[in-house]
């Protein structure tokens, strides 16, 4: 039992607990306690305003949590002497708007952060660019900037961003909203390869195909707490909570 | 791959490279001048200045004489004791007549002058020499001219400049009115020789001529007009060959094209200095500003910032470089060019910390997101990703502000700088025109801002570039 524990223990990438934020009077998240371990890909859905997007930010700090406490491998994040910039170098992050670096090549947009941040020389990132670049088949985009691509290529790049600093983790805000329709595709594909991989990622998505079909866990999360959680299969055929049962009938 | 170079490090060496023109320019037109002047008659020495002074005053008719020697034993002395300024030691001797007979104001009033002269030396450490100091000033050459005229009207100085060197130059002007070294040129002219004009083959009676002031006036135009006073021939050739005169009498004639080069030099120096002091000053304030109102940090810097910004921004740029120079670093005894560039920075730190703090704020908020959350810093993130894309935002903006400060230098002449526009009032208070100097001077400003916007349009053409 004990032997399973640490195990277990040592599985868990990211451990919210009892996560808080409030933007000025208003509670956006009201405690929330959740486990991610490695290698899930967890589906967060909700309505607009229920606070998932808040809670993925929480993850990587980029909203500071108002209470509780987030763990990234063993280490308090919330903790104002822990730095914050290592433990984002190990959680790539997918924006809805892509953010990529409009004032540098494609190249450059892959390689700035690992050469920047000493992770990787020059021509290593570059070498590791390229080769990431390859697999998404935009090698030949390298040199190009990124208003010459198109909103799927642009996200495509994005995640290769992220993946080019080697992360534990990768978080995903909405990756698809933004895409026009016919470009879904080729940015979920991607993302469905990535989790074969054996990748832990947290996504945030009103994908509910790519929930049902490549999610391990799928969280929904409403008025600021965790609903319901389950996977897949259970979570879309059983919906327990009524909040669910009308979410779900509402977008599938 | 390689040649990406990063768009920061392609405008900081255009910047530089401006401001490195601008300097260098300034350098060669001082060194080329200098040499120029090497090959020019050498600089008056004290010895000289005082046989000078000696050889006037006792060519000075006799019942003056007396009292003349007097004042020139107190000359010699205030030549070495009164200190002017830092650079130059000088003593001025100043006279003013109005309207009186000049009989009257030598023979009646010489000795009284005299007296009052060297109590004012004794109280002031300077010297004021008036009738004597006319007679110095024109004889032995001018003698006649005076002695003949009816009238004075308007102001004469003879002032011995110490320079830097130890040697001493001495300088007649036809007035005093303190701009622009005026007499500067006409009083090289006047000492050199004006006594048988001849115009069209006619011999010019100087001592007809009714007022000194005029007469002055006519000396230095007929020594410009090398050339015949234009033939008839229709009003048109009239005009072309009065444009060629003119012309040849504001910018050929004493290498008068000199005055326009040198401030030149002196304008761009003083722009592309100020520049680069103003891109720092104003990033350093917009960068202050915007982590003030991202995230609440330096309060205190921001408040400063705040005054700076307003009391600048609410002021006329004149009006600071005054009180720049000769309040805040009048203690120091600074350059004058440094003092301008001080303030001319400052002023356009104002200006451009707004333009950049403008900038900062519209680069989209999930860039910074971007960047942190690949880990890296707050300050690497402002400065490798949100900068390069704000700097491209407002580098329009940014263009016009240099060229507003361009032109805005054109006051530096208040504080005696000696930049393009001074240069051209120089030529302007030597030969009486207006409308060569003024307009030369307009004409160089345009195409320099032309030139400026030539500029700034390629450099946007090709960060636009390097975005498609």
């Amino acid at each position: 039992m004990s032997a399973n524990q640490t195990n277990a223990k040592n599985d868990v990438v990211i451990s919210v607990k009892a996560l808080e934020k409030s933007f000025g009077d208003i509670k956006v998240l009201r405690g929330i306690d959740y486990e991610i371990k490695k290698g899930e890909v967890i589906c967060v859905i909700g309505p607009s305003g229920s606070g998932k997007s808040t809670f993925l930010r929480c993850l990587n700090l980029l909203e500071e949590p108002t209470g509780g406490q987030i763990l990234f491998e063993g280490v308090d994040i919330t903790d104002p002497k822990t730095n914050i910039n290592l433990h984002r170098q190990k959680m790539g992050m997918v924006f809805q708007q892509f953010n990529l670096f409009p004032h540098m090549t494609i190249l450059k947009n892959l390689t700035f952060a690992p050469v920047k941040l000493g992770k990787m020389t020059a021509a290593q990132a570059e070498e590791k660019a390229m080769a990431l670049l390859k697999r998404v088949g935009l090698a030949d985009r390298a040199g190009a900037y990124p208003s010459q691509l198109s909103g799927g290529q642009k996200q495509r790049i994005a995640i290769v961003r992220a993946l080019c600093m080697e992360p534990a983790v990768m978080l995903f805000d909405e990756p698809t909203s933004a895409l026009d329709p016919e470009m879904v595709g080729e940015v979920l594909d991607l993302m469905k390869e990535l989790a074969r991989e054996g990748m832990t990622m947290v996504v945030v998505t009103h994908e509910m195909g790519f929930a049902r079909e490549v999610g391990t866990k799928v969280v929904f999360i409403d008025q600021g707490i965790i609903m319901e959680e389950n996977e897949p299969a259970e979570f879309f055929k059983n919906p327990k909570s009524p909040r669910l049962v009308e979410f779900l009938s509402k977008v599938l | 791959m390689k040649k990406q170079k990063s768009i920061v490090s392609r405008i900081t060496a255009w910047v530089l490279c401006l401001a490195l023109a601008g300097s260098l320019l300034f350098l060669g037109v001082e060194l080329t001048l200098e040499l120029i002047d090497k090959n020019k008659e050498p600089h008056i020495t004290v010895k000289q200045a005082e046989k000078l002074l000696a050889d006037t005053i006792a060519d000075l008719p006799a019942d003056g004489a007396g009292g003349a020697e007097f004042a020139a034993e107190h000359v010699s002395v205030t030549v070495e004791n009164i200190e002017y300024g830092k650079e130059n030691k000088a003593i001025y001797l100043d006279c003013r007549y109005e309207t009186l007979a000049l009989g009257d104001v030598l023979q009646q009033q010489a000795d009284a002058l005299l007296v009052e002269m060297y109590q004012y030396y004794k109280e002031n450490n300077s010297v004021t020499l008036n009738a004597t100091k006319l007679k110095q000033a024109f004889a032995p050459r001018m003698r006649e001219l005076l002695a003949s005229a009816e009238s004075v009207n308007g102001e004469m100085r003879l002032t011995v400049y110490e320079q830097n060197d130890g040697t001493h130059t001495v300088y007649l002007s036809d007035e005093t009115v303190d701009t622009l070294f005026g007499g500067l040129l006409s009083s090289q002219e006047m000492i050199s020789d004006v006594t048988s004009l001849e115009v069209d083959g006619k011999t010019v009676d100087i001592a007809n001529l009714t007022t000194l002031r005029s007469g002055c006036l006519y000396i230095i135009a007929f020594q410009n007009y090398d050339s015949k006073i234009p033939e008839t021939g229709g009003w048109l050739l009239a005009s072309i060959n009065n444009f060629k005169d003119e012309f040849h009498r504001n910018f050929i004639k004493g290498d008068r094209w000199q005055y326009l080069l040198r401030g030149l030099g002196t304008t761009l120096a003083i722009t592309g200095c100020s520049m680069l002091m103003g891109i720092l000053l104003g990033f350093l304030v917009a960068v202050v500003r915007v982590s003030y109102e991202k995230n609440g940090s330096l309060p205190i810097l921001n408040g400063v910032c705040k005054g700076y910004l307003s009391i600048i921004r609410g002021t006329p740029v004149m009006i600071q470089l005054l009180i720049i120079y000769f309040v805040l670093l009048a203690p120091l005894q600074i350059n004058k060019f440094i003092a301008a560039v001080i303030c001319f920075g400052i002023n356009s730190g104002a200006y451009v910390a707004e333009i950049v703090r403008g900038g900062i704020m519209s680069v989209d908020v999930g860039q910074i997101e971007a960047g942190r959350s690949l880990g890296l810093n707050y300050s690497t993130t402002m400065l490798f990703i949100v900068f390069p894309q704000a700097f491209k935002a407002v580098l329009p903006s940014l263009a016009n502000e240099f060229i507003v400060l361009l032109k805005e230098t054109s006051v530096a002449f208040y504080i005696g700088v000696s930049d393009l526009t001074q240069g051209g009032l120089r030529i302007r208070s030597v030969t009486y025109s207006n409308f060569m100097p003024l307009v030369a001077v307009a004409l160089i400003y345009w195409i320099l801002v032309m030139i400026l916007t030539k500029l700034v349009a390629i450099l946007e053409r090709r960060l636009r570039q390097s975005e498609r």
